[in-house]
C-alpha cells in the first residue's frame, strides 16, 4: 500500500497498481518511502484522481471484459498497461461519465493529472475541453470557462474584425 | 487546558473540521497562483488547440491576453486554405502575432487572393517558417520570392505550384538564400522553372530531395543535368510534361542521383530505350555505392511513370522492371505506369508473371 497525502493533509491509502497509474509516483516510490506528500493537490481533487486511477488499474489488470479480450489476446501482456483505454468501450463509457463535471473541476483535475503525469487522464480532460470549445465564439468560451476579458477596447475591436474575416466564408 | 476543546465524542468532527478549514486555506493559496482556465499551462492549451480547427484557434487567441500570449509563443502550425474571401486581411492580422509559425498553408482552392503585401508581412515576422504552401497564388509577383528569400531563409519546403507570376531570376535568387530546401513544388511554374533557375538550385540547394517540375515546358537537358550534378540526394523528381528533355537528362539522373526512388516522365516523348537501359544499369552502381557508405537505401526505383513515352520498346522497359524489384505492373501495386504505350503491354513485374503462369497452369488443368 502507498499513502498519498493531499495538500490539505488528508491521507489516502491506495494499492500500488492504483498509484502507479501516475508515472511520477512510480518514479518516487522506486527510491523513497511509501508516504508521498502531494502539496499542490487538494483532497477533493485527489479523491477524484484516485477514483480514475482505481478504475483504470482494475481494467488494466483484468482486461477480460468480452469486448477487450480479443484485443488483449492479440497484444502481448507487456502492452496491456497502455493499450486498454482506447480499445475497451466499457472503459471509454466510464471515462465519458467521469468527465461530466463543470469546467472548474476539470481544470483542477487536469492540473493535478499533469503534475502527477497521468497521461491518459490529461488526454481525457483535454479532449473533453476541446469538445466544449469547438464552434464557440470568444464571448461564449469566456463565460463557460469563467475567463475575464482583459483586452483593451482597441484590441477587442481588432479581434472583432479578425473574427468577421475568419467567419465570412460563404 | 486550552479552552473550547471539544468533548471526546466530537473529536472526529473536530478533526474533519480541521482538515476542511486547513485545506480551504491551502487551496486559496494555490488559487493565487493558478486561478483557472486562463492560467492553463501553454503546453496543455496547445494540446487542446491541436484537436480543433484553425478557425477555433483564431477564436481562442481572442479569449484573453494569456491565451493570446501562449498561442503567440507556441503555435507552430496554421492553415488558412479554408478562407474564401479575406485571406489577405487575416494573414496580415495573424502573421505579426503568430511569429513562431513553422508550417503555414495558404493554398487557394477557391480563388486566387493572396497578394505580395501579405507575403511581405509573413516574411517580416515569421522567420521560423520551414514549410510554406502558396500554391495557386496567381496574384503574387517576384517581390514575394525576394521577400521570402530574406525573411524566411530557413524554409525547407515550399509549394508554389500554379503560381504563374514568378520569373526564373526570382526563383534563382530564392535558391541562393534558402539553402536548406528539401522539397520544392514548381508544378506549372512555366516562367520560373527554367534551366537557369535549376542551375541556381543545383548550386545552392544540395539537400534537395523532392522536386516537382510537372509541365514546366522550358526545362531542358541542361537544367536537369545540372540538377543531377548538384543535388545527389534527390529521391523524387517529377518531369511529367517537360517535353523538351531527352535521354541525356535521364542518363545524368541515373548516374548522379543514386537515391532516386520516384521518377515521372509522363509525356516526355523524346525518351528512348537508351534512357531505360541507363536506369536499369544504375542499379549496379547503386549497389556499389551503398556498399561503400553502408546506407540502408535498398529499394531503388519504386515509382516510374512513362505513360505516353511512345518511343520505348518492351525489352528496354522490361530490363528496368527486372532491375528494380520495387517496380510493379500488377494490380493494386501498380508503380510502373505505362498507360498509353501500346508497345509495352507485354511488360510485367515478377509477381504479375508468376500470377500469369499460375493462371496458365489452372487453365491448362481445365483443358485436360
Amino acid at each position: 500500500m502507498i499513502k498519498l497525502v493531499s495538500g490539505d493533509g488528508a491521507e489516502f491509502e491506495v494499492e500500488e497498481e492504483v498509484a502507479f497509474q501516475s508515472k511520477i509516483i512510480k518514479d518516487i516510490v522506486a527510491d523513497a518511502d511509501d508516504v508521498i506528500p502531494l502539496p499542490t493537490v487538494s483532497s477533493k481533487v485527489l479523491i477524484q484522481v484516485i477514483e480514475y486511477c482505481r478504475k483504470h488499474a482494475a481494467v488494466n489488470s483484468f482486461p477480460l471484459s468480452p469486448s477487450s479480450s480479443a484485443a488483449a489476446a492479440a497484444s502481448s501482456s507487456s502492452s496491456i498497461s497502455y493499450s486498454k483505454p482506447v480499445s475497451d468501450p466499457a472503459l471509454r463509457a466510464w471515462d465519458n461519465e467521469f468527465v461530466k463535471l463543470n469546467n472548474s473541476s476539470l481544470f483542477d483535475i487536469v492540473i493535478a493529472a499533469n503534475y502527477l503525469d497521468i497521461e491518459e487522464l490529461v488526454d481525457l480532460v483535454l479532449e473533453t475541453v476541446a469538445d466544449r470549445i469547438k464552434g464557440k465564439q470568444a464571448q461564449e468560451i469566456r463565460r463557460q470557462f469563467n475567463i475575464e476579458n482583459d483586452f483593451t477596447p482597441e484590441e477587442e475591436e481588432a479581434l472583432r474584425r479578425e473574427n468577421s474575416w475568419a467567419f465570412q466564408n460563404n | 487546558m486550552v479552552g473550547g476543546r471539544p468533548l471526546t465524542g466530537h473529536l472526529d468532527i473536530w478533526f474533519k473540521h480541521l482538515i476542511v478549514s486547513g485545506g480551504g486555506r491551502k487551496i486559496e493559496k494555490a488559487e493565487d497562483m493558478m486561478v483557472g482556465w486562463k492560467d492553463l499551462p501553454m503546453e496543455l492549451l496547445l494540446r487542446i488547440l491541436s484537436l480543433l480547427d484553425d478557425q477555433t484557434v483564431i477564436v481562442a487567441s481572442g479569449v484573453c491576453t494569456s491565451w493570446r500570449e501562449a498561442l503567440c509563443l507556441g503555435l507552430t502550425k496554421l492553415s488558412l486554405s479554408w478562407c474564401k474571401y479575406h485571406m489577405n486581411s487575416l494573414v496580415q492580422s495573424l502573421a505579426p502575432k503568430f511569429v513562431k509559425l513553422q508550417v503555414l498553408s495558404l493554398r487557394q482552392n477557391h480563388r486566387s487572393q493572396l497578394e505580395d503585401g501579405s507575403v511581405e508581412i509573413i516574411a517580416g515576422y515569421c522567420h521560423d517558417l520551414r514549410d510554406l504552401d502558396l500554391s495557386k497564388s496567381l496574384k503574387l509577383s517576384d517581390s514575394s520570392l525576394f521577400l521570402l528569400a530574406h525573411g524566411c531563409s530557413r524554409l525547407t519546403k515550399l509549394n508554389i505550384s500554379g503560381c504563374e507570376g514568378f520569373s526564373d531570376s526570382a526563383l534563382a535568387y530564392l535558391a541562393t538564400h534558402c539553402k536548406n530546401m528539401k522539397t520544392l513544388n514548381l508544378c506549372g511554374c512555366v516562367r520560373a522553372a527554367t534551366d537557369r533557375a535549376l542551375q541556381a538550385i543545383s548550386c545552392n540547394c544540395s539537400k534537395l530531395q523532392y522536386l516537382n517540375l510537372g509541365w514546366c515546358e522550358r526545362v531542358s537537358d541542361a537544367g536537369v543535368t545540372s540538377l543531377a550534378a548538384g543535388c545527389h540526394d534527390i529521391k523524387a523528381l517529377n518531369l511529367c510534361g517537360c517535353v523538351q528533355i531527352t535521354d541525356e537528362s535521364v542518363i545524368a539522373l541515373a548516374n548522379g542521383c543514386l537515391h532516386l526512388g520516384s521518377l515521372g516522365l509522363y509525356y516526355c516523348k523524346n525518351i528512348t530505350d537508351r534512357a531505360m537501359y541507363s536506369l536499369a544499369n544504375s542499379r549496379l552502381k547503386r549497389k556499389r555505392g551503398l556498399w561503400q557508405d553502408s546506407s540502408r537505401e535498398q529499394g531503388g526505383l519504386v515509382n516510374l511513370n512513362i505513360s505516353q513515352c511512345t518511343a520505348l520498346t518492351a525489352v528496354a522497359v522490361q530490363a528496368v522492371c527486372d532491375s528494380f524489384p520495387g517496380l510493379h505492373t500488377c494490380l493494386g501495386r501498380n508503380s510502373l505506369i505505362i498507360s498509353g504505350c501500346l508497345n509495352l503491354t507485354s511488360v510485367h513485374c515478377y509477381c504479375a508473371i508468376q500470377t500469369h503462369q499460375a493462371s496458365n497452369i489452372v487453365s491448362a488443368d481445365h483443358a485436360y
